[in-house]
């Protein structure tokens, strides 16, 4: 019996030599940002930052003083489809297979996310090497565009975008968007897709005045089903994130006379309430926003709980303005990127989902909106130093 | 088969708890997504309460049987003829699920970690995994489910707490969206496949403490129901209903897509090692009880033999379905009917016997 144990032991040995379908790393062409167009022949056009290994190890020094070569290069492929377009001529032309593990951001061009989103969200949801962090960004114009632009404040282009998204996200002026949030937003009923827009900025560097190019964030793309339907800036945006989410550090600028204060709100309560009568739908929505006083930026009288008191309504104020302007907006648009509809079909049966016709109602379904603004704690100082 | 070896009830519970879930619970959330949408959670709930009265049939049978291993007791129960006859049928419906078993473990290789990966390579060593623990015998197979058992949980348990910032209960709303209909139509997809359990009926002649069998039954369900609802409500909440019906495997895509912030990603191995575990020890546990009731069918006394037969007929059997969907096909459909003559009518035929003419333990 030992024998044969031992025979069937080695029968197995030449299994284990390695994984079967291992591909060595020196034949991967890694890809750190992908930017999509669509060109007015119809094709798509593909840009990808490839990473340029020989110079990833290149302290930032000595590439700066050998003329600054970046660590990765840009390049374009063009195909009838994504898949072509990537797979077939970027191949072909590089030798290497590009290997999407390491992507960082893809940009969107305007042309193309007009009406192919998604076919782009299929191909991403295939593809099996795709971080579930990807995060995915709208351009105004050309994508190629954006592509171009070197960022000055990281040698990585992908880092740079995936840094500022998360800072931007923080801040609470753009919203997030993966693949797996795109998906669920495109194939739940009663909800729309937004996207993130990431832009050309003006950046003065060393004193030369805004002469440089960088890239910012801010604001959104939103679609109605598969298609872009309109931008919302960077305050409609947040107006988004109050109902949705939680930025991590927003501020909320109050003028208080001559002062300004600068709250910040470090939590949100909310509630949405649909309130159906018939096939006629009514929204509330209330929000508590609590947070603390960060800056007292002018003069005036002494800080005391009347103060603290007026802030948080003149808070609340702001933020139900911004909440009224992006509703308004949605409605406009006729996207519920909010997500109401969701809320809807949630407290009601499929039957009368169908008959409520939500795409038709929602531009004007009355929504009403309550925010109560507390400032909870004074920040680190009360009182407002003056010199004596 | 002749002679029994012995098992203890926490063994028997795992054999159990690895053998019911391991056909369907990559491929459930979807199919129970496409009948039942948000609702399919309480399809598979419902369908694992009404799972435990189909395996609790076997049980009964199995309790009620002459002592002496299934063989001897269906021999002594029915003749020498009809023992003989019931015990091929049942081997020949358990054979049936092991090339099913290996192309549901291929398949799900190839499509969820392993593309390029050729089906056969994977398949021969599938076999030869199966083969070494089945030469060893049932008490092997059972210490095996034991020893991976805490593994299989901490996996199982990462997965699951991982999804949890994924998910939004708001995703499985509306409640009953559909009506009834949908969610009694979405546990035919669950409560067919507790038949698997038929299993206890050669398993349960081998229990140390036969009084602990309903015990080990009871927990057995409530862990598989545990399995289905778990994976289910986590998918629905994770993907919505349409998503969730469009991905083949959603418990894994589940795994792929929990992340630990951005350092740690892709948890689909953890889950592949979960459900690879519980294929390997059910199509071991089939594999070797096939080989003892065909032994003692043809009064064989080597059954390893038998089984090293039943592994290379399976090879080429588990090529037969031509694509991915009719893998689902066999799964959902044939599978599903073999569950039922074996796990419910088989019972149900010989449980009158245990009463009429069995020998009352």
């Amino acid at each position: 019996m030992r024998k044969s144990l031992l025979w069937l032991l080695l029968a197995v040995v030449p299994l284990l030599g390695g994984c079967w379908d291992a591909i060595e790393i020196e034949n991967l062409k890694f890809i750190m940002v992908m930017g999509i167009d669509r060109e007015p022949s119809g094709r798509v056009l593909v840009s990808l930052h490839a990473v340029n290994v020989e110079q990833l190890n290149v302290s930032t020094e000595s590439s700066s003083s050998s003329g600054g070569e970046l660590p990765y290069y840009l390049t374009t492929v063009r195909g009838r489809s994504l898949y072509e377009a990537f797979h077939n001529y970027f191949t072909r032309k590089h030798g290497r297979r590009g290997h999407f593990s390491h992507l960082q951001a893809i940009i969107l061009g305007e042309e193309f996310a007009k009406d192919s989103l998604p076919e782009c969200i299929d191909w991403l949801n295939r593809e099996r090497e795709l971080s579930v962090e990807t995060e995915i960004f709208l351009a105004r114009g050309r994508a190629y565009d954006l592509m171009k632009v070197k960022p000055i404040q990281e040698r990585v282009s992908g880092s740079f975008i995936e840094g500022l998204e998360t800072e931007t996200a923080n801040i609470g002026f753009v919203p997030t968007a993966t693949v797996p949030i795109l998906l669920t937003a495109f194939t739940t009923p009663g909800r729309e897709a937004i996207i993130p827009l990431l832009e050309k900025g003006k950046l003065d560097l060393l004193g030369q005045g805004e002469k440089n190019e960088t890239l910012q964030l801010g604001g959104a793309g939103v679609f109605r089903g598969s298609k872009f339907c309109g931008w919302l800036t960077p305050n409609e945006t947040r107006g988004y994130l109050w109902i949705t989410g939680k930025p991590r550090d927003p501020l909320v600028i109050v003028g208080m006379d001559e002062r300004k204060v600068a709250f910040d709100v470090q939590e949100i309560k909310r509630k949405i309430k649909p309130h159906i009568t018939g096939n006629k739908v009514r929204i509330s929505v209330e929000m508590e926003a609590r947070g603390e006083v960060a800056e007292i930026f002018g003069r005036g009288p002494h800080v005391d709980e009347a103060f603290f008191k007026e802030v948080g309504k003149r808070a609340a104020d702001e933020i139900k303005q911004e909440i009224k302007n992006t509703i308004a907006l949605a409605q406009r648009l006729g996207s519920d990127f909010i997500g109401f509809g969701e809320i809807v079909r949630g407290s009601t049966n499929n039957k009368k989902w169908k008959e409520l016709d939500w795409r038709t109602q929602f531009p004007q379904v009355p929504v009403e909106v309550k925010v109560k603004g507390l400032v909870r704690r004074s920040g680190v100082a009360v009182e407002q130093l003056k010199a004596w | 088969m002749r002679t029994l070896e012995k098992i203890d009830p926490g063994q028997l519970m795992l054999l159990v708890m690895f053998t019911v879930p391991s056909t369907i619970q990559l491929t459930l959330p979807r199919m129970l997504a496409k009948v039942a949408q948000e609702s399919g959670w309480m399809s598979a709930l419902l369908g694992s309460v009404l799972g435990f009265f189909v395996l609790a049939l076997s049980a009964l049978v199995a309790l009620r049987l002459p002592p002496g291993p299934l063989p001897t007791a269906l021999e002594a129960l029915l003749g020498k003829f009809w023992g003989k006859a019931v015990c091929l049928f049942l081997a020949v419906c358990l054979f049936s699920y092991i090339p099913l078993m290996h192309r549901i473990f291929g398949t799900a290789i190839n499509v969820g970690m392993m593309p390029f990966t050729p089906l056969s390579v994977l398949l021969i060593i599938f076999s030869i995994n199966i083969f070494l623990l089945v030469y060893l015998g049932l008490e092997t197979i059972a210490r095996s489910a034991q020893a991976f058992f805490p593994v299989l949980l901490l996996f199982f348990l990462f997965v699951v707490i991982g999804a949890l910032p994924l998910m939004s209960l708001q995703r499985l709303k509306p409640f009953f969206g559909n009506g009834l209909w949908p969610i009694i139509q979405g546990t035919s997809l669950v409560t067919p496949y507790f038949g698997e359990g038929v299993i206890v009926l050669a398993l349960i002649p081998s229990l140390s403490d036969q009084k602990k069998a309903w015990r080990s039954i009871g927990l057995a369900s409530f862990f598989i129901g545990l399995v289905f609802t778990g994976v289910t409500v986590a998918s629905l909440a994770a993907f919505g209903a349409t998503w969730t019906a469009s991905v083949p495997y959603p418990v894994l895509r589940l795994a792929r897509n929990v992340a630990i912030g951005r350092f740690i990603h892709r948890f689909e191995p953890f889950f592949m090692a979960v459900w690879y575990i519980s294929v390997y020890i059910k199509t071991s546990l089939l594999v070797f009880l096939t080989g003892k009731l065909l032994a003692a069918v043809f009064n064989q006394e080597n059954y390893r033999l038998l089984c090293a037969i039943i592994l290379i007929l399976a090879f080429p059997l588990a090529f037969l379905p031509p694509d991915q969907l009719s893998v689902f096909h066999l799964q959902f459909g044939f599978a599903k009917v073999v569950s039922i003559v074996v796990g419910v009518v088989l019972p149900l035929v010989l449980l009158p016997f245990t009463f009429k003419g069995g020998v009352q333990k």
